[in-house]
């Protein structure tokens, strides 16, 4: 809240975050038994609990009326955004935001309240309650499979241990439309560095048959993926912003030897298809350190090309999908990370973990040498440090093939415009394949969206006295310069 | 700035430098200098605004306030015997209680004087509809105080188990109906059915309870609801007292366009009971079935639906003008005009309409006509057949102008030949006669300048095509005069519409009257069917082109991006797989326009700013660009 003059200003908040399932607690005496997770649990009432959820029963049945092929997204009031999200039959999120307001106070006193609805995007938090939701698969489970092989109130105990964390982390003002992308950041590699990398882990797959998927990592950038392209932009995540973003990726200094980092156990599952085929996109480097936990990667062995199935679709089919658990090691030489997932049926021991290590630090780790230098030349031609900043141009790009994405620093600075970008995408997704709007903001900001060939590109010029055809031009310069390779439709 | 023509062309569009406050400035001078056909809405932005419009009502409030206090008057003097004592017996029947009775008989007057237009048997069918339906409806009341509770629980808390297990919902919803691309709903905040733009409201009145019930239930906690989202249809909840109206759209507007529609249909209510006795309706009866009053009026609603969906000037919030030479029109207006203010009949308006296009506005000085009530009015018109062939006299409230009581219309067609209609708005209820002789003596002074027959040509010549406007690269545009609140559109070509059917060109004289036509008639038969308690009346949704709707979707969309509330942008060119589009927003103009698809940049540049030097050029034609008074 800050004082602005005369005015007050609110910004946003996340005010409680539900998730239910109405089969539960059928019967009158035990009706909060449909909560399965409220935040802030210790603060709400459960009447109010209880009202919320009834809202959202309601307006899901009335929505339904008229659509009943697309689940009901939002609920828009004038000081309050309910988001919907279902990700599991009967499984409801409900986000609860207040909406931003600006109290503007007449010279004669009298106070009167804007509400900014247009502030909040209801995309970017859809975005964010999958991903909630996404993450807590990964490392528990479905919600029903839970229930049917821990029960309730373990899922309960479990939906809260992670949720009162994760919600604190959304930070609602900034969120944008890179909440939405969840892109992987490559690093790119010379055909050498790239054909060494692929030999050792072809290497490591066939010597450690147990070995079903190798993710490695420069820093936060992804150099191979073993895992099923729907499951690497999760698991992606969780390595890069919780896991290593913590401990390593800042912490660890760069010197340091090998050793176990941490190992513990848990549950990882991810969604229904990976496989051991190897999706390759560019290559590796060396281990320092290990960790183990086990992950439970729930993963179906008879299709291996059935991925981009989402997580909520496949949720319903029965005992089909087995969900094995998987082991997940993680060694660091340099600043390489290597992650290794062992199905967790296998038998897994310490002397297991040791033999691993001893061919790590025969291979792993020269390559992490050489791989370090790489990144330090890759990030210092940055494609956009320096020279774009002094420009005035911010750009976004995002490959919905790879889920390649890249976005220079400092794109939040113009937040209406960044904001701006959301709609724009919905605007051209709305439509076709291929589009481009470029527009002029009332505040002489130009902004441009491009989407073609399932790739998005978003720009931000801040060039006040351009016109129109100077900022095409530009554009073009712009991907020419930092997307040479990639084939945009005029 | 259209004037410079050293078009380094490129750099015209994005110089504009022009911020908002500046445009609401220059609006204010030309509002002060009184020079204005119409009060535009970008004016009602201003906070001056309310000054503005309440100074003209309230300095001539003498003659207004007469009229305004309509129902006692009213009950003495007009006698319609038959349509009186229909409305008694029919009160009897429902034992409602004398005050209840008098209130609606005084209600039932202001229809009376709309219902004269139709001729008799139509309206002695309307009457006995009425009755009967007025039966059913008392009966459903029952039904709905049953449904409403359901839906609400005893404790007044949401039950939604209800909402599923209540046949009734299912009752009106099948599979036609959930395929519409556009609902309308109309309640009273006790949720009583009023109006349902598809099916019949009777059958959805669970719906409607359900409706009521997520309002209230928002309300309890001190906020309001505003809008439902699922994929790509949009529910919008517009709660304008003491009525509740409902958008469900699948059509892609945007909240706030969707907004300024339910905004329309709340005025076309208005406008046939005025606000003032809205209001004491649901003051005296919270539970009133507004329909009683409204019967007879649905073709309003049902006309404006199908109106604002098809004409972009309701979402631009500007009128059409019909292309005309200056000097015709100029004879027209002063014609008009010296007729007029001979005859001292405290003519407010007087306006000249001809396929939903302004040929021409004669104001009382200091009186200003609001575009909204301009398009209540056109709809009115256009709603009406039966107006073609008999003189009209009405009563008629404009909700901008005055929301408290009715003006007069007097409403006649100047000749079999020439199917313009002419307009004339008093505030003195006995001046049938005297506008009647002035409307003879207004059409021969117009016959005898020759002006009848530019009408007419104007009104037959489709005019401008685009081939006429001569830039190739330009397929379609739509430019708004921001200050004048007046836009102009070509005559609409392939590929927007289909070639024989000409139904979706707003230009296409014999297209148009065809197919208000039919729904006029439908319209008068459904009412009957209606009386029956069989079917719900049905008018045809617009038939628009698949591709025009995508024309308009386009356009509406950019108008929503260079008018949005917390992002908006002053240009807007976005390209596609079918064309190119451009946006552009300045102090003085909105200019929407189509490119052919495979144009560059540049090229559509230099062909805008060709078409703006078009505009300036045929300014005075496509334009009313002076503001005659009496």
């Amino acid at each position: 809240m800050e004082a602005n003059g005369q005015n007050t200003t609110r910004s946003a908040q996340i005010k409680e975050l539900y998730v239910f399932n109405s089969k539960f607690g059928n019967d009158t005496d035990n009706e909060m038994g449909k909560v399965l997770y409220c935040y802030p649990g210790d603060t709400t009432h459960p009447d109010t609990q209880l009202k919320e959820i009834g809202l959202c029963e309601a307006i899901v049945k009335f929505a339904q009326t008229f659509n009943s092929k697309e689940p009901c997204d939002s609920l828009h009031t004038l000081k309050l955004r309910h988001v919907y999200y279902q990700p599991e039959d009967g499984y409801w999120f409900i986000l609860v935001l207040s909406v931003p307001s600006v109290v503007k106070s007449s010279p004669d006193g009298v106070e009167c309240v804007e509400y900014l609805d247009d502030q909040i995007q209801d995309t970017v938090f859809h975005a964010i309650l999958k991903r909630l939701y996404e993450k807590f698969v990964l490392l528990n489970d479905k919600f029903e499979t839970m229930v049917q092989e821990i029960g309730l109130v373990e899922l309960r105990t479990r939906l809260k241990k992670c949720y009162d964390i994760w919600v604190q982390r959304i930070d609602v003002n900034q969120s944008g439309i890179a909440d939405i992308f969840r892109g992987l950041q490559f690093l790119p590699l010379s055909r050498d560095a790239f054909l060494r990398v692929q030999c050792f882990i072809n290497h490591l797959v066939v010597s450690w048959p147990q070995i079903k998927h190798v993710v490695l990592l420069q820093r936060e950038k992804l150099i191979w993926s073993g895992v099923d392209q729907s499951h690497i932009q999760l698991l992606y995540d969780y390595l890069v912003n919780d896991l290593l973003s913590q401990h390593f990726l800042s912490g660890v200094d760069k010197q340091s030897t090998f050793g176990v980092i941490m190992k513990r156990e848990s549950h990882l599952t991810l969604g229904s298809s990976s496989s051991s085929t190897l999706t390759q996109f560019q290559p590796p480097g060396s281990i320092t350190n290990s960790r183990s936990q086990s992950l439970n990667a729930s993963q179906s062995e008879d299709d291996d090309n059935a991925s981009f199935i989402t997580a909520s679709s496949s949720h319903t089919i029965n005992g089909q999908k087995m969900s094995s658990k998987f082991h997940m090691l993680i060694y660091k030489a340099e600043q390489t990370y290597l992650t290794i997932l062992i199905p967790g049926s296998s038998t897994f021991d310490r002397q297991y973990i040791s033999k691993i290590e001893g061919f790590l630090n025969l291979n792993f780790t020269s390559i992490a040498r050489d791989l370090s230098k790489v990144y330090r030349l890759s990030s210092g031609s940055g494609l956009s440090n320096g020279m774009d900043n002094q420009s005035g141009v911010k750009y976004i790009y995002f490959n919905n093939l790879n889920f390649a994405e890249k976005i220079c620093p400092g794109y939040q600075c113009d937040l209406e415009a960044y904001k701006l970008l959301t709609d724009l995408k919905q605007d051209l997704s709305k439509m076709n394949e291929n589009g481009e709007i470029i527009t002029k903001m009332v505040s002489d900001n130009w902004l441009v969206a491009k989407v073609s060939n399932k790739r998005e590109f978003y720009a931000i010029f801040n060039h006040k006295n351009s016109n129109l055809l100077e900022i095409d031009e530009e554009m073009r310069k712009l991907t020419e310069d930092h997307l040479r390779n990639i084939f945009f439709q005029e | 700035m259209a004037s410079s023509t050293t078009l380094s062309s490129c750099s015209e569009i994005p110089m504009d430098k022009e911020t908002r406050e500046e445009i609401v400035a220059s609006d204010k001078k030309r509002k002060s200098s009184g020079e204005k056909l119409f009060i535009t809405d970008d004016e009602e932005a201003s906070s001056s605004h309310s000054q503005i419009l309440n100074s003209p009502t309230g300095k001539k409030s003498s003659p207004m306030r007469e009229d305004s206090v309509p129902e006692e008057d009213r009950g003495g003097d007009t006698s319609d015997g038959s349509a009186l004592s229909c409305v008694k017996k029919c009160d009897d029947e429902e034992k409602v209680t004398e005050e209840d009775e008098r209130l609606n008989l005084e209600l039932t007057r202001a229809f009376d004087d709309i219902s004269v237009a139709t001729t008799g048997s139509e309206e002695d069918k309307l009457w006995n509809g009425n009755n009967i339906s007025n039966l059913e409806k008392s009966e459903n009341d029952d039904v709905l105080h049953r449904t409403m509770e359901n839906v609400l629980g005893s404790g007044g808390s949401l039950n939604t188990s209800m909402i599923s297990e209540e046949e009734g919902l299912d009752g009106g919803i099948n599979a036609i109906w959930k395929g519409q691309k556009r609902h309308v709903f109309i309640l009273s905040e006790s949720g009583k059915p009023i109006f349902s733009r598809h099916g019949n409201e009777e059958k959805l009145v669970t719906l409607f309870g359900v409706m009521q019930a997520l309002v209230s239930f928002v309300q309890d906690s001190g906020d309001s609801i505003r809008s439902i989202r699922m994929g790509g249809t949009i529910v919008v909840f517009f709660l304008k007292a003491p009525l509740i109206l409902v958008c469900v759209s699948n059509l892609g507007e945007s909240v706030a366009q969707i907004q300024t529609q339910l905004m329309y249909v709340y005025n076309q209510i208005v406008s046939v009971l005025t606000l003032k006795q809205l209001l004491q309706i649901f003051e005296k009866r919270r539970n009133y079935d507004l329909r009683r009053l409204l019967s007879g009026s649905e073709r309003l609603l049902y006309n404006l639906c199908n109106l604002v969906e098809s004409d972009p000037s309701f979402i631009l919030g500007a009128v059409r003008c019909l292309p005309l030479a200056t000097s015709v029109r100029d004879t027209i207006s002063t014609t008009i005009s010296q007729t007029l203010s001979k005859l001292k009949q405290d003519v407010v308006f007087a306006i000249l309409l001809a396929n939903n296009q302004l040929v021409s506005l004669v104001r009382m000085k200091k009186c200003f006509m609001h575009p909204m009530d301009l398009h209540i009015i056109i709809n009115f018109i256009d709603a009406s057949e039966s107006f073609k062939t008999a003189e009209i006299w009405s009563p008629l409230c404009l909700p901008r102008f005055d929301a408290t009581g009715f003006v007069h219309a007097h409403v006649s067609y100047l000749s079999d030949e020439c199917q313009a209609c002419l307009v004339l708005l008093t505030v003195n209820r006995d001046s049938f006669h005297a506008l009647s002789e002035a409307k003879h003596r207004i059409v021969e002074r117009l016959k005898r300048h020759n002006c009848l027959e530019a009408i007419i040509a104007s009104m037959n010549n489709n005019w401008p095509t685009m081939s006429f406007v001569n830039v190739p690269e330009v397929r379609h545009f739509l430019y708004k005069n921001r200050s004048i609140a007046q836009f102009m559109a070509p005559a609409l070509e392939a590929p927007y519409i289909n070639g024989s059917s000409s139904l979706p060109d707003l230009n296409s004289t014999t297209g148009n009257e065809n197919s208000f036509q039919n729904l006029s008639i439908s319209s008068i038969s459904s009412s009957s069917t209606c009386a029956g308690g069989t079917g719900a009346p049905h008018y045809l949704p617009p038939d628009l082109s698949e591709e025009l709707q995508r024309l308009y979707s386009k356009y509406y969309r950019i108008h929503s991006r260079l008018h949005d509330r917390s992002r908006p942008v002053s240009l807007i060119y976005w390209v596609d797989d079918t064309e190119n589009w451009l946006g552009w927003l300045t102090s003085t103009f909105e200019l929407y326009v189509t490119f052919e698809p495979l144009v560059k940049k540049s090229a559509a540049i230099n062909a805008i700013n060709k078409l703006r030097k078009w505009v300036k050029k045929e300014e005075d034609r496509i334009f009313i660009m002076n503001s005659p008074t009496f």
